[in-house]
């Protein structure tokens, strides 16, 4: 019960900013503004090049694909900003002295914020879905491979909040917290684009970046292997911050 | 009775550098105890290994019994601990935090309910129930880190310089809250305002550098054995010093002297009295020299600090 009240209070707390509805309100500006390009490219472009051949691109593979991959990624871009808020602030404003002077354990701690940055999460991903619905009368969706991206963005956004978590956890200072977190972010794509390209692919660098396991969910396929490594890495780092709470103590 | 807080031999350090030495204490129920030093004393870090935010490298730290470092949710039941920024929301209202507390400290909805109503009463927080904690006062956030603190009835409360930043009319109601907390609890409580100790506390421990350097109970420090004599013509010193019972004879000048004796104060006097009568010294008055806090203070801490 004492879990369920921290959790809902973290997430009712995030809720109550309102950095986090600006932050949200600009990022779906964006996404929209790059939906209706993506539209106008299609049936601009892609509509005429394609006309007529077996097995052309339709509107989910041309048009809400690329919007779901920069969805993913602009969405993961703003999971630092929610996790100074609460983890580093706290810390700075010694808020977080409520919860370890209470006998609450710093696994709840930690899962409570995850939870926080989850709830986010969903929003904005359930919110992300609008734009494909709002063209679902008037072309044919392929709703399977728009839902396998929507869970990819899910994990994989989950998996990076657990990893922004760990980071705040070392530091009070939010410009170390927050270069730290976009470090991770470009080191992940650094790991996938060298792991990829031509003549230096490694496959341990691409089984270890996040990036290489978002790729298919978001294009359709949702393979365990990817779905396990999400997990695994969200663990991970809940794992290293709760350690890093109680190495705080000593 | 085992004390409410019991500390043995307790230890710490940051990285390399010890902050806490060997440092004891304990805690009665009902008492105010005071913990006493100058900056980078380590009060903080003390009152932060009680509460089992910091584990201590030796030494062991029990709350009521329960070893703080060995079943800490267990131990912290019993806690209520203020630190010197209270640990508020500014989000959210004086209500929806303290019930958001009484939660986290296992309360059921209806206790922490009930429980909230006197702890708004006993802080005087109702005419602020549904406010924003961050649009209210220092005064009233320092209220509300207390209630806080208080909420599930603790048998500990742990307050690091509790009137820090309040005005003297701020200040004064929050040694009053103090003195009606140790009715349910003890209290043990970090400041510097010496004349707060002297108010409101039954028992001063003083650290420097992470060692305690004196520790006694504010009544006895109002008994000293040292009286001073003033007499009308120049003070028999060597007559005084052949008297029974008396340890040393300081002079202070031609017609004043402080004597330092094993006995009593009262017996003392008498003494002087009688002699004074059979050889007429002719005193003119004779007094107790009560040791005050800040002279305790200023010779344990200060002078050995320089």
């Amino acid at each position: 019960m004492i879990t369920f009240n921290i959790c809902l209070n973290e997430i009712r707390r995030i809720w109550l900013q309102p950095l986090v509805w600006v932050v949200l309100g600009i990022t779906f500006v964006i996404i929209a503004l790059l939906f209706l390009v993506l539209l106008n490219n299609f049936y601009s472009e892609t509509q005429v090049k394609y006309a007529g051949l077996p097995y052309a691109p339709g509107v989910t593979d041309a048009v809400i694909y690329p919007m779901l991959f920069w969805s993913t990624l602009i969405g993961a871009l703003m999971i630092p900003i929610f996790t100074l808020r609460l983890i580093t602030e706290e810390k700075i404003r010694q808020q977080h002295i409520l919860l370890s002077s209470a006998p609450v354990s710093c696994r709840i701690i930690i899962f409570s914020k995850l939870c926080a940055l989850l709830s986010v999460i969903l929003s904005f991903s359930l919110l992300t879905l609008t734009f494909p619905a709002t063209i679902e009368n008037f072309v044919d969706l392929d709703w399977g491979k728009i839902f396998s991206g929507i869970i990819g963005m899910i994990f994989f956004q989950a998996s990076f909040a657990a990893a922004c978590i760990w980071i705040a956890t070392l530091s009070k200072s939010l410009i170390f917290t927050l270069l730290s977190c976009l470090g991770f972010f470009i080191f992940s794509f650094v790991l996938f684009f060298s792991g990829s390209s031509e003549g230096s692919s490694s496959s341990l660098f691409l089984y270890l970046s996040n990036f290489s396991h978002v790729l298919a969910p978001l294009s359709g396929l949702i393979s365990s292997q990817d779905i396990f490594y999400f997990i695994l890495i969200t663990l991970l780092f809940s794992a290293l911050a709760v350690i890093q709470l109680r190495f705080k103590r000593d | 009775m085992e004390p409410i807080v019991q500390a043995i031999n307790v230890s710490h350090q940051y990285g390399t550098q010890k902050s806490v030495y060997d440092l004891s204490l304990s805690l009665e129920t009902g008492e105010v105890m005071a913990l006493l030093g100058t900056n980078g004393a380590g009060k903080t870090t003390t009152l932060k290994l009680l509460t089992g935010e910091l584990i201590p490298l030796t030494g062991s730290i029990k709350i009521n019994g329960v070893d703080i470092n060995l079943h800490p949710c267990k131990a912290k039941h019993n806690l209520g601990y203020l630190p010197d920024i209270a640990p508020l929301y500014g989000d959210l209202t004086v209500d929806e935090f303290l019930m958001f507390c009484g939660r986290i400290r296992g309360m059921s909805a209806n206790d922490a309910r009930v429980r909230m109503g006197e702890v708004k009463s006993f802080c005087e927080l109702k005419s602020v129930s549904r406010r924003l904690i961050s649009k209210l006062s220092k005064g009233y956030q320092q209220r509300i880190g207390i209630a806080q603190a208080i909420i599930h009835k603790p048998v500990v409360i742990i307050l690091d310089e509790p009137t820090n930043g309040l005005d003297p009319t701020q200040m004064q109601e929050m040694r009053d809250l103090i003195l009606h907390l140790r009715n349910q609890s003890g209290v043990l409580l970090s400041t510097h305002q010496l004349n707060e100790v002297e108010q409101i506390c039954d028992r001063v421990h003083m650290i420097k550098s992470g060692r305690t350097v004196f520790c006694e109970k504010i009544d006895d420090l109002q008994q000293s054995n040292r009286i001073r004599v003033r007499f009308k013509s120049v003070a028999p010193v060597e007559a005084i010093e052949k008297l029974p019972e008396i340890n040393k004879v300081i002079k202070l000048s031609d017609t004043q002297i402080e004597v330092i004796a094993d006995t009593k104060p009262d017996e003392v006097k008498s003494l002087l009295i009688s002699n004074s009568q059979e050889e007429d010294w002719n005193v003119i008055e004779i007094y107790d020299v009560k040791e005050t806090l800040e002279n305790i203070f200023v010779s344990e801490v200060l002078r050995s600090h320089h």
